[in-house]
């Protein structure tokens, strides 16, 4: 993965007191992004102890990013390099420097069936995009549980105890399916979920602190 | 030929040509539709009824037997498509020595689409400009039968009836369309609708097989005679031409060819859709989050407003700006209703962008009792628009589905009556750089392309608001512009037309030096004045006044020049030569990206006319264009090519290079640069300096807010 380059490598950052490495940039082609330097990448100021380990299997790319923001439900984590990715309660709704950015969700749905009482019904999921004109871009999926099983899952080298749930999500020409491994505190510890086309899927695991 | 007075990087397009991805064609059609030799939609050398995606730019080379056409088409519209074509013709008659170099434009327009018993429809015209070598009109249909067959037929007429040509069925509506009148060609560039349609016709035809995802076959029966090459370049001793066409690249075709029976030829084509950038919406990295009140940080946001933490606030907010790519430029805070933030956007080509990261930055930074933050935006010190953003609403809206829509509805957007503030250090600033340059010259005949690479100088300083002195100096490091020997032959003053003398002798030329004022003497209305070395041809004086609502996609200007020529060679000095000239202009946002400017006044040369410009501006800052002038200097007098015209191109950087740019890299291709109709060059323009930044811009770019 991509060294740590210069101006990364400040004070500033080893104080914030991540525990980041070289390896925590999803973006490989950096070089790329500072041709113009017109804006840099906020540095991050984490607002809690956790850690999200993130892995992009589409282009190899990992990162442990940190929580920055919350606001009401949601909560806006991020990488050293600039990028965001905001989950509502353990569900994608938004990315930032990914370049085909998920710009927003509704996942009313997708909360209810792991946090309440959802049943095997289809519900409505609706997702946003720029296209290459800077127009958003609204695509509406039904979706519905097609799996749901106790396991064991290893997260970050630790065996535990958690309930499977797997949704598969159908549009027209689209479709995709997102797993999501919850512990017995109704956390989501684990999760594989959709972004984008060109970005693909995205997986995520809790990092114990 | 050409001269470019903005940013003439226009070689950076060809670097991306090919980049994108392909587009699904918008007329539903199964197997695409291919460019013919002279780069429009069609077969081998005969048309077809299909078009292109929408807003597709492809660029076609074809040579065969000595004769090469060079031809960039733009897909304008679903239906019309528009060439512009420059061609080498070796051995043709009339071509005086033996070669000849002609410039010709095609228009294609796809009438009726195809349905389950009825074909696609088109009709086209070809060369109606000037010497009309290629000069023909036709009405084709296209009918596909299964998955990869498709069957084209039409009947032509000019170049296009000379083969097989019987006498034209239009006759029975009047005699006279049997005949084709001759063309009075004079200098060229007439239009010659005198021959629309008229003379003998004949038909015309072929058969495309798409054999596999990348390679297609084509036959056809051509109707095309071609009257000045046979037998002079080559003999016809067939109409019949057959061609593989095969995709080496998502965009890009090569193609060969065994024409008329006795020539072997080739084509390349490669092409890209404005519509798709290569790296979608751009690798902007991610703006700061919004910081909900009450969560967690309500004691960070506290304050006791003195004056100290007033300037250490607005330190930190200047700081968080700056690193957005935004500059701040006011700042006033009343801590228990709102603050009031001028920025002024150095990054972002879509303004909306800018204000909806100063929106989070302020969200981030202000105390908790600011509940409102009206951000203006600065222009040349001015202020342009003032955005009124509720802090709950920015709060709310920042992961609804619907954030984009609702923050713009809910956003309160004017023209502002105040004037600006700014902060202490903002005022005076200087700010230098250099950059590369390159300079093209198109179509000379004893070298069709020709460049200068050099260096760029710029610098500026701004002592108050509204007031700027910015000079650029040129330096030439590599080029043959100097080579070109053609001398203006113009009976005009010779304005424009010594431009291969301003390349040879200002290998180091001071390109403007200029003092300006900007203003805005009322709510709606911004003024220029600028004075000093205006452009690489003029200095002198230049005056402007605008009118443009904050909402209207309609607004008027004025202005009056009096200006000098300048020396040759790039210096201080200034010859005998001086003008006054100016223009009234009208500016019209038609909508759907169209952009139209009706300029009418008195020219450089002293002549008196208009210019229409017409343009398609897409929501990702590519502009694709065109425009002419008329002015009361006669054809004969103007010289070749009859008036001016020609067509320009404006690449954003951000789309090519994916990161937040306000840069681009425009061209403008004239098929021949003369004296007449010859327009001023000035820095600072006001309406493509204000627009932008007002209401209908900030709406088309509203995606981008939350980005």
């Amino acid at each position: 993965m991509m060294a740590v380059t210069k101006g990364i490598l400040t004070p500033a950052l080893f104080a914030a007191g991540l525990l980041l490495t070289g390896c925590d940039r999803v973006n490989r082609v950096n070089e790329a992004l500072e041709l113009t330097g017109t804006v840099s990448g906020i540095t991050p100021r984490p607002i809690g102890p956790d850690r999200l380990r993130v892995s992009l299997p589409g282009t190899g790319a990992v990162a442990a990013l940190a929580p920055i923001a919350q606001n009401s439900d949601v909560t806006v984590w991020q990488t050293l390099d600039g990028i965001t990715l905001s989950f509502r309660r353990g569900v994608l709704v938004a990315t930032r420097g990914l370049g085909d950015d998920l710009m927003s969700a509704d996942v009313e749905g997708d909360v209810n069936l792991l946090h309440a009482t959802g049943g095997d019904g289809y519900y409505p999921h609706i997702r946003s995009h720029l296209d290459g004109e800077n127009r958003t871009v609204f695509r509406s999926y039904q979706c519905r549980r097609t799996g749901q099983a106790p396991t064991r899952v290893k997260v970050s080298d630790q065996v535990t105890a958690a309930r499977r749930i797997e949704v598969l999500c159908v549009s027209r020409g689209d479709e995709f399916t997102n797993i999501f491994w919850l512990d017995g505190a109704g956390r989501v510890i684990k999760s594989r979920q959709w972004v984008s086309t060109a970005v693909q899927y995205m997986e995520t695991e809790r990092i114990p602190r | 030929m050409q001269w470019c007075f903005g940013k003439p990087i226009g070689g950076a397009i060809a670097v991306v040509l090919g980049a994108t991805s392909a587009a699904v064609p918008e007329d539903g059609t199964k197997i695409e539709t291919g460019y013919n030799s002279y780069g429009y939609p069609g077969l081998i050398d005969m048309p077809v009824a299909t078009s292109r995606p929408d807003g597709e730019l492809a660029f076609t080379i074809s040579s065969f037997a000595g004769q090469t056409r060079n031809t960039l088409t733009f897909q304008m519209l679903p239906r019309l498509s528009g060439s512009f074509r420059y061609s080498v013709l070796d051995n043709a008659v009339g071509g005086g020595t033996s070669t000849l170099y002609d410039r010709s434009f095609s228009l294609h327009y796809r009438f009726a689409d195809e349905t389950d018993l009825r074909p696609a429809l088109a009709i086209g015209l070809n060369d109606f400009f000037g010497t009309g070598i290629y000069s023909s009109e036709y009405l084709v249909a296209t009918k596909t039968l299964g998955s990869s067959v498709r069957v084209s037929g039409g009947i032509g007429w000019g170049r296009l009836g000379g083969a097989g040509g019987f006498t034209n069925p239009l006759g029975i509506f009047d005699d006279r369309f049997e005949t084709r009148p001759g063309r009075d060609v004079g200098q060229g560039g007439e239009v010659n609708t005198q021959q629309f349609f008229r003379g003998d016709a004949a038909f015309f035809g072929g058969i495309e097989w798409q054999a596999t995802d990348k390679l297609t076959f084509a036959v056809e029966y051509s109707s095309d005679d071609y009257p000045r090459e046979d037998p002079a370049a080559f003999t016809r001793d067939s109409q019949f031409n057959f061609g593989a066409t095969y995709k080496i690249g998502p965009m890009t075709d090569l193609s060969l060819r065994y024409l008329y029976g006795s020539e072997f030829g080739v084509q390349l084509t490669t092409a890209l859709n404005p519509k798709f950038p290569p790296n979608d919406a751009g690798r902007d990295p991610a703006p700061p989050p919004v910081l909900a009140r009450g969560a967690r940080s309500t004691a960070a946001l506290s304050w006791s407003a003195s004056t100290e933490e007033r300037a250490s606030l607005r330190a930190r907010v200047a700081d968080a700006l700056r690193s957005q790519g935004v500059r701040l430029h006011g700042f006033a805070i009343e801590p228990d209703s709102g603050a009031r933030v001028e920025i002024e956007n150095l990054a972002y080509l879509q303004e909306a962008q800018a204000v909806g990261r100063t929106a989070r930055v302020l969200s981030r930074l202000l105390p908790a009792s600011v509940a409102r933050f009206d951000i203006v935006m600065i222009v040349n010190g001015l202020p342009v628009t003032e955005l009124q953003i509720g802090r709950a609403d920015m709060e709310e809206l920042e992961h609804d589905l619907d954030g984009s829509w609702k923050s713009f509805a809910r956003a309160r957007i004017a023209s502002p009556v105040s004037g600006s503030r700014p902060v202490p250090d903002r005022y005076p600033r200087f700010d230098w750089g250099v950059k590369p340059y390159l300079s093209p010259s198109f179509f000379d005949p004893d070298d069709p392309l020709r460049a200068d690479i050099g260096a760029q100088f710029d610098l500026s300083y701004e002592p108050a608001p509204g007031f700027e002195i910015a000079g650029s100096l040129r330096q030439k490091v590599i080029g043959n512009l100097d080579e070109a020997t053609r001398r203006s032959d113009s009976v005009l003053p010779r304005v424009r037309s010594d431009f291969t003398l301003y390349d040879r002798e200002g290998e180091t030329a001071l390109t403007n030096l200029t003092a300006a004022h900007y203003s805005k003497p009322g709510r709606n209305l911004y003024g220029r004045v600028t004075v000093g070395y205006l452009e690489r041809m003029f200095g002198g004086l230049s005056s402007e006044l605008l009118w443009k609502r904050n909402d209207s996609p309609f607004a008027l200007g004025i202005e009056a020049n009096y200006v000098k020529q300048r020396d040759f060679d790039g210096g201080f000095g200034l010859q005998d030569y001086e003008v006054a000239t100016g223009h009234a202009s009208a500016y019209w946002d038609m909508g759907n990206g169209f952009h139209a400017q009706l300029d009418a006044g008195r020219y450089l040369a002293g002549d008196w006319g208009a210019t229409i410009a017409l343009d398609r501006e897409f929501g990702n800052g590519w502009k694709i264009g065109a425009f002419a002038t008329l002015t009361d200097v006669p054809f004969d007098t103007f010289g070749e090519g009859s008036f001016d015209k020609g067509i320009r191109i404006t690449v954003p950087v951000a789309w090519l290079l994916g990161e937040p740019s306000k840069s681009s890299v425009s061209t403008t291709i004239r098929p021949i640069l003369r004296d007449g109709g010859a327009r001023l060059g000035v820095r600072g323009r006001l309406y493509e300096r204000v627009r932008p930044v007002q209401k209908p811009a900030l709406q088309d770019g509203w995606g981008r807010f939350w980005r």
